[in-house]
């Protein structure tokens, strides 16, 4: 005997009718797979492209940007 | 795993293969009851199946994520009952020769007399290397151990566990 085998004499394989019914309540719903969270650069890049965004409308809705655009209508 | 993947798909048939028989017995050693450790198995999967999309792959294994869910779950059992459960001495089925069933159930109340009385601490990491058959580097990571630490308490315990055994035998 190992020196240590005596201490997995406690261990049993699990009940299979007791397996299959888990299995079956929690994976009732449409996908029987794990969607593992956005990577931190994924994350940070989404991030960056949605202030880049936001930026750009700010600048667009700016009162010196309005005032420009509406010179060059009048120009026009 | 490419860091630009925006997700990643784990094959759930596969660990739910892998991991249960891991947590079951994870549980039978922490609560020495059948019916409970499978309760307590059923709950640590609905939970992490629950929070599968919390899962951060670049932060641990699978197999840490899902016992550290498995730790707080035995975690609060205890806190509700306030007591240890005994050990129950799983009967050998029928088809299980007359000398072998009488040999484990033996064993098995053997081995209740000496994982009884240690401290909670100890049993957790007793339950987790020969229940749950982790590596002393996973167990460190789930319990908030060092490696180094997990070993020598694994390795004091079962020199002070396999004396007693040797004595009782």
């Amino acid at each position: 005997m190992n020196d240590d085998t005596f201490l997995y004499a406690y261990r049993r394989p699990p009940d299979p009718h007791f397996a299959a019914a888990l299995y079956r309540r929690i994976s009732a719903e449409p996908r029987v797979t794990i969607t593992v969270s956005f990577s931190p650069l994924a994350q940070f890049k989404r991030k960056l492209n949605i202030l880049g965004g936001a930026l750009a409308v700010l600048v667009a809705l700016s009162p010196d940007t309005r005032t420009k655009l509406w010179n060059k209508a009048l120009a026009f | 795993m490419n860091a630009d993947t925006a997700t990643q798909i784990i094959d759930w048939n596969a660990v739910y293969a892998e991991e249960l028989p891991r947590v079951y017995n994870f549980f039978r050693y922490r609560v020495y009851d059948h019916q409970a450790a499978q309760d307590l198995t059923a709950t640590t999967f609905e939970k992490a199946w629950r929070s599968r999309s919390q899962y951060r792959r670049d932060r641990s294994a699978f197999s840490t994520w899902l016992f550290t869910i498995a730790r707080n779950v035995a975690i609060d059992y205890y806190r509700r009952r306030r007591v240890d459960v005994p050990l129950k001495a799983d009967l050998p089925s029928d088809a299980t020769p007359l000398d072998e069933a009488q040999q484990r159930r033996d064993d098995i109340r053997q081995l209740k007399r000496l994982l009884a009385p240690l401290p909670s601490r100890e049993r957790e990491l007793i339950a987790l290397k020969y229940g749950a058959g982790l590596t002393n580097r996973a167990i460190a990571r789930v319990t908030g151990l060092s490696e180094t630490n997990v070993g020598t308490i694994l390795h004091r315990l079962v020199k002070h566990l396999r004396t007693q055994w040797e004595q009782a035998a």
